[in-house]
């Protein structure tokens, strides 16, 4: 019985030219896009990797300097492009790829990629996670929006339930092939994705990346249950199928094209997050108050002074064992490390306050939660951004401390004038960054993940009951 | 049944045959609007609208206040700083002790002034529109320090903001306009004749001796207008709360903005039209309206900037870190060898008495210099790469009409592209100005004199002219009114077709 | 009246009217018999312009429908099976606008109510929605568009299947008396009955073709059912 049913929703809804030229055009635009993006991501870490090993280089043939001199030549750190950026590059456009990080200062992540795209950028680029999440649900609604007000206007609705079939079963056979039709894409879909993620990568590096891609699947796939179980559950109590299609590209296009938009309006007025002059003169205000390392003239260099004098037992700094100059530019580095880990701990918690509005927006419009999911899997959230960024200024804190405690322990009298040799430099390891696991990005999607099973749940329960107040009329 | 009764003969005397006109527009409009406001659906679908575009229009002025606000407080501060250097200078003018340390925040020290101390803010007012598009306003910090450090530490224009609010944009008036009003549209008009068809009325229409095109003429007014009018309101009155009319450009750029958006409401209501010339239901046309959004809306303006980025792509300011460094390390390998030759070319900047080539910010300036000349045409690159994109999309956008209205309304609004070159453009030529007028003084070890103080470059920012931006929008307009013009006649002569038989 | 010579419709794959010739005279109720398909309606679609003739001229007070069809329209008035109307606007405001298209804008509101009670429908349905109006009510509403209309010929495509009797009836009689006044009526019918009480001549159509032509008050109801029935069986 189900398989018939089956059967004869996959033939009507195959013979639908409109059918067919949606899904044909979704798999060649998640094709087109999955290819570029594949070369896109591919380049970007080789680009990367490049200039990785080519400022390192400059960093170890340093010549013999003083090693202050060498923390503020610095030291680049680029952020890495994760494979799976390639279905979703969620912020990546709009988040600084690259910083320096020298002494005294914790810089911002400069260089996004939008400041040298077009403004038509804006209206969104077709990557494939829009395809996922503004496509594939139309193709749901086309499909599923006659299921049940279409058989019902038709009058067949009258036949079937005269015939004895069960509301359930019906909405069965109609749940099973609109599914069948959205495998007929999803498969060679998910064949598209796997291919363009070894093409960037390699077929080794996919399976430490396999947790998250199939995280990212199963996110991907409940939200479509969603649209499913709305598209039948509105089918169901519609009059017309006119009615019930009008109804459901009215949710599509709200939900799907309005709530982000408006999601990052309403988060921006409800926390307001400083500009970049404000952020700017909070830091130097708060810095002004403080000890600065270079200026012997200042009041707290001099109160420092004293202290060390007595904590060694000597009267004057050439009596030190160690080099003063050293010690004043680490206390200049442990108050300015307060400084930011302040102003940079206030951005942030602004920027999480703003995505937990948008979690509270995704409970009408679950886009939002997928999108969070999606970008979480594919590692290109705002969370791992800003873990990324946290882990450049914990290795710039250390190695501008070995620095300092390279110049405290051997500049002796010194000073500025001491140089350290190129062995020193290569003390320094490399910066290195790893990708937190998927129970680390789940926990920071909580939110996100919670409102998507609700409205798998709710979105089900809903249809089931439509199901099953079904009436020919 | 009983005719005894009835008063009057029920067919009138056969004079009055001759008195039969054309109905007036005005009463098929009336009629219209009465159909309208029984509309349950489009009545929803207009609401919501409006709703939209109010929330869109507080969303804009907050942020423009926003954005004055913060410009007003970077210029007061820039105020009171010089306002304080000059004391502290008038105080010291005389004074020929040498400063505390060479970093000392000497008001005499050119390298102090140029800097710090005076270091002026290059700002760029709010554009006359600002209010009603974002545009490129959140990734562009509108006000710049100048120093007179190297130009790639200074030309920085990168706004701070939370990555995810940059990536979904704000929701502003002109993207109400461009991705919501085709749908409000499509909403009121997927079933013009559609759904006379479908109710059956629409024999009935055609049995009467009146044109189709009048018919559909009276509906288009209306229901274009409801949408016209709520969208003239929120734009007008948008603009004239934020000050629009006070700034300059302002009366064009709204000029252009009404006639953008009329010609965008036009060719969508022909689309309209022209879907509902055809056989189909009303759920057929609005599903192929739909997909004519998307394809016009979503699709192609991303797979014409796409192809724009493809074809020429931005330099890649990962590469640019190395190719810095290198030039900085090879700069400064050669330090004294540059100041020497640079005191050799310019005799007349070599300080009194002997030249000093070890000389820490002399030398910093050299070197400086050097690594900005050879990274000046890599500079330049990113800028005529994203001018050479923004051809391509010139030349492709037939393809869509959402590309051309998209392009105008920004630069109409002044944040688009071109007023954000310009702005960068503008910096990078003050920044030369600011930083020769230092170096000048510090390469001879001249200290600041009043008459120095008082020949400090300023900022200025002069706004195009109003030809400028109808040149710049006018190729854009042009191929908008061509394809309403187009859409309109094609959709007239579908309409002329129609039938009320299947 | 309304008058067709060599009136033709042919479709790629088939002709759905042989050439027609028939004229139907100021004060006559004629009246289209046959099965489905047999081409009534598509006589009554060329009448009215809806769709163009392959061959042939329907012409309606000497106008050339397929040249002229907006003056045409002037004469004419149309009722199909359900007279369909703007379902949430009132049957008056419903009237209001087709008089309006119609181009007798000067016919007072108030004496489109006075045709509305005429053709008998009550009172306080003029300003009730549409959408709660009996399928009877709309039919009547068709006649008041054609009587405000004041148009001199009237077709009709099966307007009474689906009645109840006392509906039907009632609006044969105003039919009869549209035509009393001196009005053209062309009715595609099903009902034999009706055709022989309201109709002045039958027309009895098959495959296209109008086979034959009888006056009604020659002959019998049995006899018209007959003579169809005979037609039928081929």
């Amino acid at each position: 019985m189900l398989r018939t049913m089956i059967r004869k929703e996959w033939q009507e809804l195959t013979r639908d030219g409109r059918v067919r030229v949606l899904a044909g055009s979704i798999l060649l635009l998640l094709g087109g896009a999955l290819a570029a993006s594949a070369v896109g991501v591919r380049q970007a870490r080789s680009e990367r990797s490049a200039a990785e090993a080519l400022t390192r280089t400059h960093w170890v043939t340093q010549e013999a300097k003083n090693p202050h001199s060498a923390a503020h030549y610095g030291i680049y750190a680029f952020k890495p492009a994760p494979v799976l950026s390639l279905i979703d590059n969620g912020v990546d456009p709009f988040a600084g790829q690259l910083t320096w990080l020298e002494a005294h200062k914790q810089n911002e992540f400069k260089a996004r990629p939008a400041q040298d795209a077009l403004p038509l950028a804006r209206l969104g680029a077709l990557g494939a996670s829009t395809v996922l999440q503004l496509l594939v649900p139309l193709l749901i609604i086309v499909v599923a929006f006659a299921a049940f007000a279409g058989e019902r206007e038709s009058g067949t609705m009258r036949q079937l339930l005269a015939l004895g079939v069960a509301p359930r079963t019906l909405a069965m056979g109609k749940a099973l092939g609109v599914s069948t039709v959205l495998l007929a894409v999803l498969l060679p879909a998910t064949v598209l994705g796997v291919l363009a993620v070894v093409q960037a990568e390699g077929a080794g590096a996919v399976a430490a990346d396999a947790p998250r891609a199939v995280t990212l699947g199963i996110v991907y796939l409940l939200f479509f249950v969603v649209w499913i179980a709305v598209s039948l559950g509105v089918s169901a109590r519609a009059r017309t199928a006119r009615s019930a299609l009008v109804s459901l590209l009215g949710v599509w296009m709200v939900t799907g094209l309005l709530a982000p938009r408006v999601a990052s309006d309403l988060s921006r007025r409800m926390v307001q997050a400083p500009s970049a002059y404000e952020f700017a003169t909070a830091i130097a205000n708060d810095f002004s108050k403080g000890i600065d390392g270079h200026n012997p003239a200042d009041a707290r260099a001099k109160a420092l002074e004293a202290r060390v004098l007595k904590q060694y037992g000597v009267d004057s700094l050439s009596q030190l064992p160690v080099n003063f100059a050293g010690i004043a530019l680490h206390a200049g580095e442990a108050y300015g490390d307060s400084v930011y880990d302040r102003r940079f701990n206030e951005l942030w918690s602004a920027y999480e306050r703003q995505e937990q509005v948008r979690t509270g927006v995704a409970v009408v419009a679950p886009v939002l939660a997928v999108r969070a999911l999606s970008m979480g899997m594919a590692g290109t959230d705002v969370a791992q951004y800003r873990r990324f960024t946290d882990a450049a200024e914990q290795y710039r804190r250390q190695f501008v401390y070995a620095m300092n405690e390279d110049m405290t322990q051997n500049a002796g009298e010194a000073d500025f004038e001491y140089k350290a040799s190129q062995a020193l430099w290569t003390k320094v390891p490399p910066f290195s960054y790893a990708a937190p696991n998927l129970g680390w990005v789940l926990g920071q999607q909580r939110g996100a993940l919670l409102v998507l099973l609700a409205w798998v749940v709710v979105s089900l329960g809903w249809a089931v009951t439509g199901v099953r107040r079904l009436s020919p009329l | 049944m009983t005719a005894t009764a009835r008063p009057a003969p029920v067919v009138a005397p056969s004079a009055l045959r001759e008195h039969r006109r054309a109905p007036a527009l005005g009463r098929l409009v009336r009629h219209e609007w009465r159909l309208l406001t029984g509309d349950r659906f489009g009545l929803t679908a207009t609401l919501l609208f409006a709703a939209l575009l109010a929330f869109a229009s507080l969303s804009g002025m907050a942020r423009h206040a926003r954005e004055q606000r913060t410009i007003d407080t970077v210029e007061r501060e820039y105020r009171t700083r010089v306002d304080s250097v000059r004391a502290r200078f008038a105080a010291l003018a005389t004074d020929t002790t040498p400063p505390a340390s060479p970093f000392a925040p000497d008001p005499r020290m050119p390298g102090a002034v140029g800097n710090t101390l005076a270091a002026p803010w290059a700002t760029l007012p709010p554009g006359p529109l600002f209010a009603l598009a974002t545009g490129q306003s959140d990734l562009v910090r509108p006000y710049v320090k100048i120093t007179t450090q190297s130009r790639q530490t200074v030309v920085q224009l990168e706004q701070l903001d939370n990555p995810l609010n940059l990536l979904d944009g704000g929701f502003d008036l002109s993207i109400a306009i461009l991705l919501l009003l085709p749908l409000v549209v499509i909403a009121v008009g997927y079933g013009l004749l559609a759904e006379e068809r479908e109710q059956g009325t629409l024999a009935l229409v055609m049995s009467q001796p009146v044109s189709v095109t009048r018919v559909v003429l009276a509906k288009l007014i209306v229901r274009g207008g409801v949408v016209w009018a709520a969208t003239m309101i929120a734009m007008l009155g948008t603009a004239l709360i934020s000050g629009a009319l006070a700034a300059p450009l302002g009366g064009v750029a709204l000029a252009i903005w009404v006639g953008v958006v009329t010609l965008w409401i036009a060719i969508w209501l022909a689309l309209c039209l022209w879907v509902n010339a055809g056989q189909r239901s009303s759920a057929a046309n609005a599903l192929r309206l739909v997909a004519i959004w998307l394809a016009l809306v979503v699709v192609a303006p991303a797979l014409v900037n796409a192809a724009a980025q493809w074809r020429h792509p931005a330099p890649s300011r990962v590469e640019l870190i190395g190719r810095m460094r290198e030039a900085s390390n090879a700069a400064n390998a050669r330090g004294t060898e540059l100041l020497k030759q640079f005191y050799g070319d310019h005799p007349e900047l070599a300080p009194p008495g002997s030249v000093d080539l070890q000389d820490f910010a002399a030398r910093r300036l050299v070197v400086q210099a050097d690594v900005d000349r050879t990274l000046a045409p890599l500079l330049d690159g990113f800028g005529a790469q994203l001018a050479a994109q923004q051809r391509v999309v010139q030349r492709w956008q037939w393809v869509s009409p959402a590309i051309a209205v998209h392009t105008v309304l920004l630069d109409a609004a002044g944040t688009g592209a071109s007023r954000y070159r310009a702005f960068e453009e503008a910096i990078t030529r003050f920044h030369a100005a600011w930083l020769s007028f230092f170096a000048d003084r510090i390469y001879a070890k001249r200290r600041m004199t009043t008459a120095d103080y008082a020949a400090l470059p300023a900022w200025q920012w002069s706004e195009a002219s109003a030809g400028a931006l109808g040149r710049t929008v006018a190729p854009s307009v042009a191929i908008l009114a061509l394809v309403t013009v187009g859409v309109m006649l094609a959709a007239v002569r579908a309409v002329r077709r129609v039938t009320p038989v299947g | 009246m309304l008058d067709a010579r060599g009136l033709t419709k042919r479709y790629d794959d088939h002709v759905a009217l042989h050439p027609l010739t028939l004229s139907v005279p100021r004060g006559e109720v004629f009246c289209l018999l046959g099965a489905n398909g047999a081409g009534k309606t598509t006589t009554i679609n060329l009448f009215l312009g809806f769709t163009p003739p392959s061959g042939g001229v329907a012409e309606v007070a000497g106008v050339d429908v397929q040249r002229a069809p907006l003056s045409a329209r002037q004469h004419l008035a149309y009722i199909p099976e359900t007279v369909m109307l703007y379902r949430t606007l009132s049957g008056m405001e419903n009237l209001r606008y087709f008089t309006d298209l119609a181009g007798r804008p000067d016919v007072t509101d108030a004496r489109l109510r006075e045709i509305l009670l005429d053709v008998g429908l009550p009172g306080e349905a003029a300003d009730r929605r549409v959408g709660t109006y009996s399928k009877g009510m709309r039919q009547k509403v068709g006649i008041a568009i054609a009587v405000a209309k004041d148009a001199e010929a009237l077709l009709l495509d099966e307007p009474t299947s689906g009645l109840d009797p006392q509906a039907a009836n009632e609006f044969s009689r105003l039919i009869e008396r549209l035509a009393g006044r001196g009005v053209a009526v062309l009715m595609a019918t099903h009902d034999l009955f009706r055709a022989k009480e309201s109709g002045t001549r039958v027309g009895i159509m098959k495959h296209g073709h109008l086979v034959q032509t009888l006056a009604t008050a020659d002959i019998g109801h049995a006899d018209l059912e007959r003579v169809y029935l005979d037609h039928m069986r081929d």
